[in-house]
C-alpha cells in the first residue's frame, strides 16, 4: 500500500479537489435555482410566459454565442500553453476576455433597458427569478473575468509553461462552467414556454 | 494509470458517494456506492472502503429512518412530545453520521484504511 | 519561545478575554435560574439587563480575542515584529476600560437613564440587541478598532504577506466596516432592524467566518507541520463559499419583518448553502490533522482545533439549516430553537476558534512549547466539560423549541405564551443544570493556566 501511496499523492491533491469542489458547489448553487424557478413557473405559468415575451431574446441569444466563442478561447489558450507557447496563450486569454466584456456590455444594455421600464425585483415573480439570476450570474462572469485576467498577468510573468499549466486549466475550467450556467439559463429563461 | 492508483481513486470515490448519499444525493448515491462496490475486487482498498460506505448508510439508514419512523409510530403523529424527540434525535445523529462519512473521507484519500486514533499515532 | 517579542501583547488580551468569558458566564446562568425563578435577583439584576450583560460581554470578549490573536498570528505570519506594540497595549488599556465602563452603566443605571447620561439623543444608537452599548463607547470602539488595523495592516503591509495573514486582515476590516451600520438607525422600523442584521448577520456570517477560518488555518499549520500551499487553496474556497452564500443569505432574516417578500426566496435558497463553508472547514481541518508531519506536544491545542470544525459545522451549518427555509422559519422565528442554534453556533465557531488560538500561543508567552502534562490533561477535560454541556444545552433548548412551536404555533388551538413557558420549564431546569456544568468548565479552563507538573516531553519539529 504505501507505494501506491507515494504514487498517487499528486493526483488526488486536495488542493485541486477543493477548486472542483468550488466548481461543484456553484453548480449546486445555480442547479437549485434553477429548480425552484421551474418549480414556481410550474405553479404560475400564465404569468411567466406573459412577462417571458418582455424579455430581449436577440440580445439573449447573442451574449450566448459571445460565451460559447470565449470559452472556445479558453481552449485555445489550454491548448497554446500544453505547447509551450506562452504568447499565443495569452492572446487566446485576452480574446476570450474581449468575449466577457461583450457579454458585460450587452447585459448592461439589457438591464438599463429594464430597469428604465421601472422594473425591480419587486415587480413580480417572475422579474425576481429573472434578475436575480441573471444578476447572480453576471457577478460570476465578472469573477471568472478576474480569475482569467489574473493568469494573464502571472502569465506575462513566465509562470506557466508545457510543465506547469494547473493554473490556466483551472482558470479555464470555471470558466467553462460559467458559460455552461449561461447555456442553461438562457433556455429557461428566455425561451421555454 | 496503474491498478494501484485506479483502486485509490475508486477508493476516494466511495467514501464521496458514502457522504453525499448522507447529504445532497440520497439514494443515487447509494445505487453509485453499490456500483463501485461491484466493481471492487475483495482485499483491495476500494473494496474496503465501498464495504464501510455501505455499512455506513445502511446503519445510517436503520439509525435514522427506521428508529425516526418508530418514534413517530409509537408516540403517535400528533403528540407534540414525539416531535421533540423526532426532530433533535434526527438532527443530531444525521450530523454524526455525516461527521462519521467526512472522517472515512479523509482517510480515503490518503489511501490508509480508517484505524488510528486522530490524536495518536 | 516566541519568535517575535512583540507578540506577547496578545497575553494581556487573552487574559481580559477569559475574564470576561467568566462574566458572561455567571450572567448566563443567573439567567437560566431566571428562566425558571422568576424573581431571582429582582430587582438587582433584572433579565433584560442580565440578558445585555451576558450578550454584550460575549461580543466584547470576542473582540478581545481575536484581536489578541491578531497581535499573536500576524507578527509571525509576517515575519517582523509588530508595528507599534505600544499603540496596542494603549488600546488594549482604553478598550478595557471603555468595556468596563459600559458594563457597570447597564448594571448600575437604569438603560434608560444610561442613554441620557451618555447623549444618546445626539446620535441615537442604543437600544438594539447585542448594540446596546451607549454611542460614544460605539465610537470608542471604532477608534480601537482603527487603531488595531492600522496596527497590524501596517505589519503586514512591511513584511510577508501571506494568504493566512491577508484573509486574517480583510475579515478584520471588514468587521470593522460592517460595525458601522450600527450609527444608522432610521425610524422605520423595518429599516431598522434590515440594517441590524447588516451587522449581526454580516458578522458571524461573512467577514467573522474569515477570520476564523484563517486562524484555525493558522494553529493547524503550526500544529501538523503540513505544507502552507495545501492549505491556502482551501482558503480561498472556504472564503469565496462564505462569501457568495452569506452575502445575499442575509435574506434569511427578511421573511417577516415587512421587506419585499422575495427575501423569502433569496433568503432560503442562498442560506440553504452557508452550511457549505463550515462543512469545507471541518473537512479542511480533518484532512490537515490526518495529514500531519508531526505529533505536536501541545495535544490540547489539536483538540481545541478539531473540536472548533466540528462544533462550528453543528452549530452554524446544521442548527442554522435546521431553520432556515421560510417555510421553517415560519413556525420556528424567535422561539427557543433560534436561542439553541444561537449558543451552538457562538460557542462552535467562534468562542472555540478563540480558545483554541489560546490554547495554542499562552503556553509560547509564557515560555513553554506546550503547557505541562496535568495542565493539559485539565484542560482537555475542561474542553469535554464545555463542549458536552453545550452539546446539552443546545438540546434542551431545542426540545423546548419544538415543544413551544407545536403548542404555542402549529397546534389547532394554540396556547398563550406564558402557558407554553410553564409546559416547558422541565427543559429550562436542565438547560441551567448543563449550564453549571458549563461553568464549571470554565473555572477548570482557568485552574490549567497554573496547574503544576511533568514537562511534556518535545518533539523535534
Ligand atoms: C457561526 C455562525 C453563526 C452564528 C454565531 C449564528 C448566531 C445566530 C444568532 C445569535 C441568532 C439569533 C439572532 C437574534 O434574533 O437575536 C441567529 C439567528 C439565525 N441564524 Fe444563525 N448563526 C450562525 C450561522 C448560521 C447559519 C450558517 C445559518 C443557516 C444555515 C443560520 C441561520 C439562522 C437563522 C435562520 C436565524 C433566524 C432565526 C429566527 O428566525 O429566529 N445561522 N444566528
Ligand atoms: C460560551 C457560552 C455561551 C454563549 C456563546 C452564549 C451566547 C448567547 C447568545 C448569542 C444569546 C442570545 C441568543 C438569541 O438572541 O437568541 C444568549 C442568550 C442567553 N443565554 Fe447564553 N451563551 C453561553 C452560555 C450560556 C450559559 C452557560 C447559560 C445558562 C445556563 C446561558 C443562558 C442564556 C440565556 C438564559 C439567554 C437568554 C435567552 C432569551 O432571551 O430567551 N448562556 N446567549
Ligand atoms: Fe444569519
Amino acid at each position: 500500500m504505501s507505494k501506491a501511496h507515494s504514487e498517487i499523492e499528486p493526483e488526488l491533491l486536495p488542493g485541486d479537489l477543493a477548486i472542483w469542489l468550488f466548481i461543484f458547489m456553484e453548480l449546486l448553487v445555480f442547479g437549485i435555482f434553477f429548480i425552484v424557478y421551474a418549480i414556481m413557473r410550474l405553479k404560475n405559468i400564465e404569468m411567466f410566459n406573459q412577462y417571458q415575451l418582455t424579455l430581449n431574446r436577440e440580445l439573449g441569444a447573442a451574449n450566448t454565442l459571445l460565451l460559447i466563442t470565449s470559452s472556445y478561447f479558453v481552449v485555445r489558450a489550454v491548448h497554446a500553453i500544453r505547447l509551450n507557447n506562452v504568447s499565443n496563450c495569452i492572446h487566446w486569454l485576452y480574446a476570450a476576455l474581449a468575449g466577457g466584456t461583450g457579454f458585460l456590455i450587452l447585459k448592461s444594455l439589457e438591464y438599463y433597458d429594464k430597469f428604465s421600464a421601472g422594473i425591480r425585483l419587486s415587480t413580480n415573480t417572475f422579474y425576481m427569478f429573472y434578475l436575480s439570476l441573471t444578476l447572480f450570474h453576471f457577478l460570476h462572469v465578472i469573477l471568472g473575468m478576474l480569475i482569467l485576467f489574473a493568469i494573464v498577468i502571472k502569465a506575462c510573468r513566465g509562470a506557466y509553461s508545457d510543465q506547469n499549466y494547473t493554473g490556466v486549466e483551472t482558470g479555464a475550467s470555471y470558466w467553462h462552467m460559467v458559460d455552461l450556467v449561461w447555456i442553461i439559463l438562457f433556455p429557461l429563461v428566455y425561451i421555454i414556454r | 494509470m496503474n491498478s494501484d492508483e485506479l483502486q485509490l481513486k475508486r477508493a476516494s470515490k466511495a467514501a464521496l458517494f458514502s457522504l453525499l448519499n448522507l447529504t445532497v444525493l440520497p439514494v443515487i448515491g447509494f445505487i453509485i456506492l453499490l456500483l463501485i462496490y461491484q466493481k471492487s475486487s475483495s482485499d483491495s482498498i476500494d473494496h474496503y472502503y465501498s464495504v464501510i460506505g455501505i455499512k455506513t448508510n445502511v446503519f445510517a439508514g436503520i439509525a435514522l429512518l427506521l428508529v425516526s419512523g418508530l418514534m413517530i409510530l409509537l408516540g403517535g403523529f400528533d403528540s407534540p412530545w414525539t416531535w421533540v424527540y423526532v426532530v433533535s434525535y434526527f438532527t443530531f445523529v444525521h450530523a454524526l453520521f455525516i461527521l462519521f462519512a467526512t472522517w472515512v473521507l479523509v482517510r480515503s484519500w490518503t489511501g490508509e484504511k480508517l484505524k488510528k486514533n486522530i490524536l495518536s499515532k | 519561545m516566541m519568535k517575535y517579542e512583540s507578540q506577547g501583547v496578545a497575553k494581556l488580551y487573552f487574559i481580559a478575554a477569559i475574564g470576561l468569558f467568566t462574566g458572561q458566564i455567571l450572567f448566563g446562568v443567573v439567567m437560566g435560574l431566571q428562566y425558571v425563578m422568576g424573581d431571582f435577583l429582582f430587582p438587582e439584576i433584572p433579565f433584560n439587563v442580565a440578558r445585555m450583560v451576558h450578550t454584550n460581554l460575549l461580543i466584547v470578549w470576542l473582540l478581545f480575542g481575536f484581536m489578541g490573536s491578531a497581535y499573536f498570528l500576524v507578527p509571525e505570519e509576517s515575519e517582523r515584529e509588530l508595528y507599534a506594540p505600544w499603540l496596542a497595549k494603549l488600546m488594549f488599556w482604553i478598550f478595557l476600560v471603555a468595556g468596563a465602563l459600559t458594563i457597570l452603566g447597564y448594571l448600575l443605571v437604569p438603560y434608560a437613564q444610561l442613554a441620557d447620561l451618555t447623549m444618546n439623543d445626539l446620535l441615537p444608537t442604543m437600544g438594539r440587541e447585542f448594540l446596546e452599548q451607549p454611542t460614544i463607547t460605539k465610537i470608542g470602539i471604532v477608534i480601537v478598532a482603527l487603531a488595531f488595523i492600522f496596527n497590524i495592516g501596517m505589519t503586514i503591509l512591511t513584511g510577508r504577506k501571506t494568504v493566512i495573514n491577508l484573509v486574517l486582515l480583510t475579515g478584520l476590516v471588514g468587521l470593522a466596516v460592517f460595525f458601522l451600520f450600527s450609527f444608522y438607525n432610521p425610524d422605520n422600523i423595518v429599516l431598522d432592524k434590515y440594517f441590524w442584521w447588516f451587522v449581526v448577520h454580516l458578522w458571524v456570517e461573512g467577514v467573522w467566518e474569515l477570520i476564523m477560518a484563517s486562524l484555525l488555518a493558522f494553529v493547524l499549520i503550526k500544529v501538523t507541520g503540513v505544507d502552507r500551499e495545501v492549505i491556502e487553496k482551501w482558503l480561498y474556497i472556504i472564503i469565496a463559499m462564505a462569501l457568495i452564500s452569506g452575502l445575499v443569505g442575509t435574506g434569511h432574516h427578511f421573511f417577516w419583518i415587512g421587506t419585499p417578500d422575495y427575501w423569502q426566496w433569496l433568503g432560503s435558497i442562498f442560506s440553504a448553502l452557508e452550511p457549505i463553508p463550515f462543512f469545507m472547514m471541518t473537512l479542511f481541518a480533518f484532512n490537515v490533522v490526518n495529514k500531519r508531519r508531526r505529533d505536536h506536544p501541545n495535544k490540547a491545542a489539536v483538540l481545541w482545533a478539531l473540536g472548533t470544525a466540528v462544533m462550528a459545522f453543528l452549530g452554524a451549518g446544521v442548527w442554522g439549516f435546521l431553520h432556515t427555509l421560510a417555510p421553517v422559519n415560519y413556525y420556528t422565528h424567535g422561539t427557543q430553537v433560534t436561542a439553541a442554534h444561537g449558543h451552538m453556533a457562538f460557542y462552535g465557531a467562534y468562542v472555540m476558534v478563540v480558545l483554541t488560538m489560546i490554547s495554542y500561543s499562552m503556553p509560547l508567552m509564557r515560555g513553554q512549547k506546550a503547557g505541562n502534562q496535568k495542565a493539559q490533561v485539565l484542560e482537555m477535560w475542561s474542553f469535554w466539560l464545555m463542549t458536552v454541556s453545550m452539546v446539552f444545552i443546545t438540546l434542551f433548548l431545542t426540545g423546548a423549541g419544538i415543544l413551544q412551536v407545536y403548542l404555542q404555533r402549529f397546534s389547532e388551538d394554540p396556547l398563550p405564551f406564558m402557558v407554553v413557558q410553564e409546559k416547558v420549564a422541565l427543559f429550562y431546569w436542565m438547560r441551567e443544570v448543563a449550564g453549571l456544568v458549563f461553568l464549571i468548565g470554565l473555572i477548570l479552563y482557568i485552574y490549567s493556566f497554573f496547574a503544576k507538573g511533568d514537562e511534556v516531553v518535545f518533539a523535534e519539529d
